[in-house]
């Protein structure tokens, strides 16, 4: 009763707030939730009640509501995301440690129970033991513009922690955890998709309001900020609060150290454990180089608060997600400086708040827009502040940075697949190099082409626009060619709808003395033959063993530093460069610069009339001495 | 003690420094042979590129490494066809000069004509095979046992990364150790297998054991010495390399010179190693052994 009446005072407190116009809504606001939930650490169950209050803002009526049931994927072996995961859940079958969300009251505005009227559907793949959607037809309609409370009871039992979300001994991982609305779109269609292996969410924004008690001893971290904290009879009753956002995670552990530094307009938090305490002040300052950079190049990080959480020991299945202010980045004991893994994953991880965060595009449906975007912005947030050549790893014989990740990542299968596509229907590794590392080619390509000013007045164009909406890949492109006042449509439909290949090579390169002229010449033209006597006929065939086509330079180096530059548009499948001159030809090169980065092999780019016996003396010699130093290891063991 | 015997066998080495160069030329050869056509293929691959000047700069890690091996999968697996192959040809031809390389040593002034060498190298050499393949016997269970102790480091970590990473170091260096010891084991049975006339094979591993735990001390104190010797060359090697300019012509052929250099000495301190070990069992186990057979030749040596 008491914690009744103090959850009303605040959320009065919030609506005076709200109307007396004093904060402004960035968002539309249409989806916003207020849950009042409890942790029982025992048997690892949350009991909980959620109102929603819904807006119907698009301009067709719903007649159903559909609901993500996300913790119903680990629900049993015959769920959609198990399945995806090859039917093994071993960490969950151990000691049967799965995880469910049931509704167990469901009402809507003054409707009474209507809870008989819910049913799971599946219209990702008719699988029908999957439970992570639920749609309750209405009896009544919602008219665009009509406001519905629906109000959940709710019982959520969290797995051995998995994809993020779950337990491991008292630290505890909150997330997809409550009955959460999807999508209503101007189709007058929800867009409500299972929870899959490779997906991640997609929600309307709104204002979050979450009462959670648990006992004293376990410190709470979340999306948000606590307003108010209250302890009585060992149990501590946090309430958090967050606006404009669209999802609500949260973490609860006893060992948690907190560190917190502001910067700029916003409070950077960090929770870790002991263990990870030397990798406290460079998460920080990851932060900070992602804020710095985000700032110039996208626009300024509206939320007041970003909480980092590093997972201890043992849960490091939930390291590296976002939720909104709230990520998950992950991190070991003294892990060398030269070695940015927990940089790299803090910096993407905190992209998301932009790319996913305040710019909620379809996770489901078009996942480049989110986590390709934000791998390029990563990629360069790296290799600004570490360096390009080692921004990954950097020791003094290995160099990783991050364009070498990415295209390791993606020459190899360049054909395999396009970007764009719902993200459960990749296969194998698809997701990973078509959803994150292609893109960063491709953008990388496309600020060769069009220059890093223009690229930054790009994404600063687009964030300023579709902040706190939900843009499409058309909505992306129509900036492109806005900023940069041209037609963009073919190379964004060429990379991220096509498998198409994009490979230019040298295919020939010669450069030889023209003859003395023989044989019947009348006497003007031998005149003529006679001029190009002693010169050199230089003939240079450039090639495109991909489909796609892009404009390239080509490159013409002479003896003595001379050279010569043409620029091909690249559409006939080859091009013959031909040259009379005093000089000889030392090499040719298609884009020279390397500025197409999406180029499958760079390898093939030039070619030298010579081969260049100096490096290949020193792979040979270097490979001759691997094997060497093998056998004679060998010798050693005998 | 143990410098003394170490240097003495430098000594002795020296003198057999056909056997050193053949031992080195003969890795080399099959070395060859793996390299030849990775190279070949790299430089029909990239021979002409300007990728290819990149590699000089010593990163091989760089793209056109990588790219090399995506497109040239064919080369790499044709790589790992030929590699058991190398690798069996060098334990057969290792251990046949192994025979006639212990036998020199024993000798007080190492002195072993080319036909008696050979002779007893192929006398010698089933029983040498025999004996490192029952190393095996021992490698095998210790092998299997990493994975008891790795759950056991483990469950004594529990979640403490500290810890875990403590008892990733301890269990690398008992390993080790347990490595090492085999090893010298497996080495005094071949000595005694070299220096004793029809000797079984499952007495000569027991001798082994048996000079092991005797002089444990002295071997661990020769073991100590030759990886000092190995890590100085290393260090030697890197700093030389760090000042070789290998964009030039005469950096490469001097960083090239330079590796051949360090892998000559390395075959030279692997044998070292064995001949000082050879000359540890002279110097303390042949009087003892003279004692024991009363004078009576055992030796199959001196045949």
């Amino acid at each position: 009763m008491k914690q009744h009446g103090y959850i009303s005072a605040i959320t009065f407190m919030l609506a005076v707030l709200i109307c007396a116009g004093t904060v402004a809504a960035a968002s539309p606001r249409n989806a916003s939730y207020r849950i009042t939930v409890s942790l029982d650490i025992e048997n690892k169950q949350l009991t909980g009640n959620e109102t929603i209050t819904w807006k119907n803002i698009t301009g067709k009526p719903a007649s159903e509501l559909c609901f993500h049931l996300y913790m119903n994927a680990f629900r049993n072996n015959y769920s959609t995301f198990i399945k995806e995961m090859g039917g093994k859940a071993r960490l969950l079958e151990k000691n049967g440690q799965w995880g469910w969300v049931d509704i167990t009251k469901i009402s809507v505005s003054n409707t009474g129970d209507i809870t008989d009227r819910l049913q799971f559907i599946q219209p990702d793949d008719n699988n029908m033991y999957d439970r992570t959607v639920a749609m309750l037809p209405l009896p009544f309609t919602v008219q665009p513009g009509q406001s519905i409370d629906i109000n959940i009871d709710f019982t959520t039992r969290l797995p051995a922690i998995l994809a993020r979300t779950g337990y491991y001994k008292d630290f505890f991982m909150i997330a997809q955890w409550f009955p959460k609305l999807g999508v209503f779109e101007e189709n007058g269609q929800w867009n409500c998709h299972q929870f899959h292996r490779h997906t991640e969410f997609y929600a309307d924004y709104g204002m979050y309001t979450v009462n959670i008690t648990l006992p004293d001893n376990y410190r709470v971290e979340g999306t948000g900020k606590a307003i108010a904290e209250k302890t009585e009879h060992g149990l501590r009753t946090v309430t958090m609060y967050a606006e404009d956002v669209h999802d609500f995670a949260w973490t609860a552990y006893t060992g948690f150290l907190l560190r917190e530094e502001p910067y700029h307009n916003t409070v950077i938090r960090l929770v870790y454990e002991k263990d990870h305490e030397s990798s406290a002040d460079r998460t920080i300052d990851a932060v900070k180089h992602a804020l710095d950079f985000f700032n110039e190049w996208a626009g300024p990080y509206e939320y007041s608060t970003i909480t980092v959480l590093h997972p201890p020991t043992g849960a490091m299945r939930a390291a590296g997600m976002e939720y909104p202010q709230f990520i998950t980045a992950g991190t070991v004991w003294k892990v060398p400086e030269n070695i940015r893994f927990t940089e790299m994953v803090t910096i993407h991880e905190f992209g998301h708040q932009y790319w996913y965060g305040m710019v909620g595009n379809n996770e489901f449906e078009e996942a480049w827009l989110d986590e390709g975007i934000n791998s390029y912005f990563e990629a360069k947030i790296m290799d600004t502040f570490y360096g390009s050549k080692g921004s990954l790893l950097d020791t003094r014989k290995i160099k990783i940075g991050e364009l070498y990740s990415a295209r390791t990542s993606y020459i190899d299968k360049t054909r395999r697949d396009r970007t764009l596509r719902n993200a459960w229907t990749f296969q194998g590794g698809g997701y990973s190099s078509f959803s994150y590392k292609k893109p960063v080619l491709m953008f990388k390509t496309l600020e060769n082409l069009v220059g890093s000013r223009v690229m930054k007045q790009i994404f600063r164009t687009y964030f300023e626009r579709w902040k706190f909406r939900h843009p499409h890949t058309s909505d992306f492109i129509a900036v492109v060619n806005e900023v940069t006042g041209q037609d963009y449509s073919g190379f964004f439909r060429q990379f991220l709808s096509t498998s198409l290949e994009l490979d230019y090579c040298v295919a020939s390169v010669s450069s030889k003395k023209v003859p003395e002229p023989e044989g019947v010449f009348d006497t003007a033209s031998e005149q003529a033959a006679e001029q190009h006597t002693g010169l050199f006929h230089t003939k240079v065939r450039v090639f495109r063993k991909g489909e796609a086509v892009m404009p390239v330079d080509v490159l013409l180096v002479f003896e003595g530093s001379d050279s010569l530059r043409y620029v091909w548009d690249g559409k006939e499948r080859w091009k013959t460069y031909v040259e009379v001159s005093d000089r000889k030809l030392v090499s040719a090169a298609v884009d020279p610069e390397y500025k197409i980065v999406l180029d499958a092999n760079f390898t093939n780019n030039s070619m030298s009339i010579n081969p260049r016996k100096n490096a290949l003396t020193y792979f040979f010699s270097s490979f001759l001495s691997v094997y060497q130093s093998m056998l004679l290891c060998i010798t050693g063991i005998l | 003690m143990v410098f003394k015997i170490f240097f003495q066998s430098i000594r002795k080495l020296l003198s057999q420094w056909k056997l050193w160069l053949a031992v080195y030329l003969f890795i080399s050869v099959l070395a060859l042979l793996a390299a030849v056509p990775v190279s070949k293929a790299f430089a029909n691959f990239a021979g002409t590129s300007d990728l290819a000047a990149s590699i000089t700069s010593g990163n091989l890690t760089e793209t056109p490494l990588f790219e090399f091996s995506v497109f040239h999968r064919d080369c790499i697996s044709q790589l790992f066809t030929i590699l058991p192959i190398l690798i069996g040809l060098t334990i057969l031809f290792y251990l046949f000069f192994k025979g006639g390389f212990i036998a020199a040593c024993l000798k007080k002034d190492c002195t072993l004509p080319a036909p008696e060498f050979l002779r007893i190298s192929a006398v010698k050499f089933p029983g040498l095979f025999l004996i490192a393949a029952s190393s095996l016997v021992f490698v095998i269970p210790v092998l299997l046992l990493n994975l008891p102790l790795s759950a056991l480091c483990r469950w004594i970590s529990g979640d403490s990364e500290p810890l875990f990473a403590l008892m990733f170091i301890l269990r690398a260096v008992l390993l080790l150790f347990i490595f090492i010891t085999i090893k010298a084991a497996f080495d005094f049975a071949q000595i005694s297998s070299v220096y004793k006339k029809g000797i079984k094979t499952f007495s000569a591993v027991k001798n082994g054991w048996i000079i092991f735990f005797r002089y444990p001390f002295k071997i661990f104190g020769l073991i100590f010495i030759a990886l000092a010797a190995g890590i100085a060359v290393t260090l030697i090697y890197s700093s030389i390399s760090r000042v070789l300019n290998m964009e030039t012509a005469i950096g490469t052929v001097a960083h090239i010179l330079l590796l051949q250099a360090v892998l000559f000495i390395r075959t030279g301190i692997i044998l070292a190693f064995t001949c000082s070990e050879a000359g540890l069992f002279s110097e303390y186990e042949v009087p003892l052994l003279k004692w024991w057979y009363d004078g009576r030749s055992q030796q199959g040596i001196s045949e």
